[in-house]
């Protein structure tokens, strides 16, 4: 399945699913609004790779590598 | 009246707070400045700045000072700050608030960013849904502060916002609640619960539960049906969905989009691409850190100073003198000695460093009112992480070029404790401004003409031991951090000239006072020591109480270049504060010029590198063993951040000495 470290800049998707994040972080992330069913753009990928800043219901956030790795996308 | 202020970081809750109140609090562009309670006056009663928190149960150090501000504070109110450009997320905060039963008022903030992103909010009718007293106003433009201010007056009744969670969640509140006191405000029972569903661990210090067992079970069984229903991917996700609907719901009915408008995003992103890149990024960072060393060092700060210096030695201190005689002083007597070598040279030449230091603050408040250092610390994100540190840990580490106090207290944003501690434990070798006379008085005596590349030095070496003993700590002690960073990035905002002038004002006093009492102090019990001995007053300085407490620790001192008892004193009282090294200097070597016969290049260079490194002032120490908690730290970033002095100040004096 396709995730945000798959996404190219510019790209929208809508968050699947959120598997292999850990309990504590998944609840950090859905402070921030980054949950199933929200509508995600990538807006850069940054520090080679390392970092990518993503837009969600209007808010900038930044995330590592690993973390987008495993939210999954689609649609 | 008594209200606590609560909202998302970064929405602006201390610029409400300091619009209303007298008192100033810290303000800036990013989330987690206010890391403690702040209380405050307006025309109605008292305000608490609370940290900024995304929701009632926390996940790092300073969210969980709002559970227990909620639980245990005395309160008539809560004003629940809004950003209104981004109302899906916070309104999540809000209905945490509304469902403890306390009287709310929403304050729908940067509302002038709503309607310049071309939308309308319908407040009369988010008042009706939300049962709540609500005003829009903007703490930038004042607009709707009057408003605001009149719906203070008098706290209306929260008149029981109720929201309804699905079978399978009631059910598990119910059965939580029949554990609990039924004495308690059923809604405060409610409330309760359903935090405690959310994970909220801390609720159960502060509420009466009777059979703690049986929580865990409550707990995973309603887990279960929720996740079996497919109704979230854990409790908290499902209790979320439920919130999320709910507000989803209320903004459709409230909001309205005007006109699209962009192009002030489109910009942002732009700048962004080049502030994150990992060269040009590094790059400007770099450059704006020289700007301000610049600034501050060899501009402007350095000339308003010597100026200041001129007049005291030239002008005050002899007009000082003069006065002294005129009413019958003798020359060369005790009360010259005094207030001329003691006093002046002490606290005068403190003061001196007011205009270096007050633009260092002024650089460093303009810097973070911007939402700079936010993508600073996404920047330097990666590289932080191999020394074991977080992006976040960048905050605290340049705060701490102003002053190591709130540098560690702006730690408490870091969640992963070991990051946070490791960061803690490397402040310290942050060159804090109180440590500048030392660095100026040495530089100039004995490097002059490369005077601001040697001081330059100070602050390169201090960040190089911070990186390499974290990497250091970070192999071994502090082992397996969660290694977990995620960052809401803030919108670029022009510094309000307002907040950058009082907080520059806040600090400049804070130094100003610190040089009135604690130094004052320091240099009059200084001079006394000097000038007394076991034999009563000291014929000379080495037969004084201060010679023989120096030359105790100065064989210390010997291969690091300076083991004479004057320059172990100074270091002695330096633990106090940092200033007072270069006060007791003054004091002891009776100025500049004898300081100057007292060190060679090396030595000086030496002692310079030692003051920057050896232990932390003792506000400094107090703070962090306030913020950890724990004495067994505190002493080992002591006894750590000597060991780390010593070796650094060896290394350069032993291999010197080798080509010098």
């Amino acid at each position: 399945m396709k995730t945000i470290y798959d996404m190219n800049i510019g790209d929208t998707s809508v968050i699947k699913s959120m598997d292999g994040i850990s309990r504590q972080v998944f609840h950090r992330f859905l402070d921030l609004g980054i949950m199933p069913c929200a509508k995600v753009k990538l807006l850069n990928k940054i520090n080679f790779n390392q970092l990518f800043i993503i837009e969600i219901e209007d808010v900038e956030i930044c995330i590592r590598q690993k973390d987008a790795k495993n939210i999954q996308i689609g649609g | 009246m008594r209200y606590l202020l609560i909202g998302n970081p970064n929405v602006g809750k201390s610029s409400v707070f300091n619009l209303m109140s007298k008192t100033y609090a810290h303000v800036g562009n990013y989330g987690g400045i206010t890391v403690e309670k702040k209380q405050g006056i307006f025309i109605h009663g008292d305000l608490i700045d609370l940290p900024g928190t995304y929701s009632v149960s926390p996940t790092s150090e300073d969210e969980g000072i709002v559970t227990k501000s909620l639980l245990t504070d005395e309160y008539d109110g809560i004003i629940n700050v809004i950003d209104s450009a981004h109302l899906k997320r916070n309104l999540h905060l809000t209905i945490q608030l509304l469902e403890l039963g306390k009287p709310v008022v929403l304050v729908l903030n940067m509302i002038d960013e709503l309607v310049n992103s071309g939308k309308r909010l319908d407040i009369v009718k988010l008042r009706t849904k939300l049962k709540s007293k609500a005003v829009s106003i903007s703490a930038r433009t004042k607009e709707g502060l009057d408003d605001l201010l009149n719906e203070l007056k008098a706290v209306a009744d929260n008149q029981g916002f109720k929201l309804y969670y699905g079978m399978a969640i009631e059910k598990a509140i119910d059965n939580l609640i029949a554990l609990m006191d039924k004495n308690n405000n059923p809604t405060l029972n409610r409330w309760a619960a359903l935090q405690i569903l959310e994970g909220n661990k801390d609720i159960l210090n502060y509420i009466e539960v009777s059979d703690k067992a049986k929580i865990s079970l409550i707990i995973s069984s309603c887990e279960e049906t929720v996740i079996n229903d497919k109704l979230g991917f854990s409790l908290k996700g499902a209790i979320f969905n439920y919130r999320r609907e709910f507000i989803n719901n209320l903004i459709n009915d409230c909001l309205t989009t005007v006109s699209n408008k962009n192009y002030l995003k489109i910009k942002n992103h732009k700048l962004d691409r080049i502030v994150m890149h990992p060269f040009y990024g590094l790059l400007i960072f770099f450059a704006v850190m020289f700007s301000i060393y610049f600034f501050t060092f060899d501009l402007l700060g350095t000339i308003l100073s010597d100026g200041i210096d001129i007049f005291i030695s030239e002008s005050f201190s002899p007009f000082i003198e003069n006065i002294l005689l005129f009413f019958g002083a003798k020359e060369e007597g005790i009360l010259i000695s005094l207030l001329l070598d003691g006093v002046i040279a002490g606290v005068g030449g403190i003061l001196v460093f007011v205009p270096q230091i007050a633009i260092l603050f002024l650089m460093l408040a303009v810097i973070e009112s911007t939402g700079y250092m936010a993508r600073v610390a996404i920047m330097l994100d990666t590289l932080l992480s191999k020394f074991g540190l977080n992006g976040k840990s960048i905050i605290p580490l340049v705060t701490g070029i102003g002053c190591n106090v709130p540098a560690i207290m702006a730690t408490r944003t870091i969640a992963d404790k070991k990051e946070r501690l490791l960061t803690i434990l490397i402040i310290p070798f942050m060159s804090c401004s109180a440590r500048i006379p030392v660095y100026a008085l040495m530089a100039t005596l004995f490097f002059d003409k490369y005077k601001a590349l040697v001081i330059l030095s100070m602050y390169i070496i201090g960040a190089l031991v911070a990186l390499i003993s974290a990497k250091l700590l970070s192999l071994s002690i502090f082992k397996n951090t969660a290694n977990q960073f995620v960052l809401e990035i803030p919108p670029y905002r022009l510094p309000s000239g307002k907040n950058v002038y009082r907080q520059t004002k806040l600090m400049i006093n804070d130094f100003i006072a610190k040089a009135g009492k604690f130094i004052l102090l320091g240099t009059i019990v200084l001079w006394f020591l000097q000038y007394v001995g076991p034999g009563g007053v000291a014929k000379t300085q080495d037969t004084s109480f201060l010679a023989y407490l120096g030359n105790f620790f100065a064989p210390l001192f010997k291969p690091i270049g300076f083991g004479a008892w004057q320059a172990s004193s100074s270091l002695i009282v330096g633990f106090l504060a940092k200033e007072l090294i270069f006060s007791s200097m003054m004091v002891i070597y009776g100025g500049e010029a004898l300081v100057s016969t007292a060190f060679t290049g090396l030595s000086a260079f030496s002692f310079m590198v030692f003051s920057l490194l050896y232990l932390p002032c003792l506000a400094t120490v107090g703070t962090i063993h306030q913020e950890t908690k724990s004495l067994r730290f505190t002493l080992s970033s002591l006894l750590f951040t000597f060991a780390v002095a010593y070796f650094v100040s060896f290394i350069v004096y032993q291999v010197g000495s080798i080509f010098i």
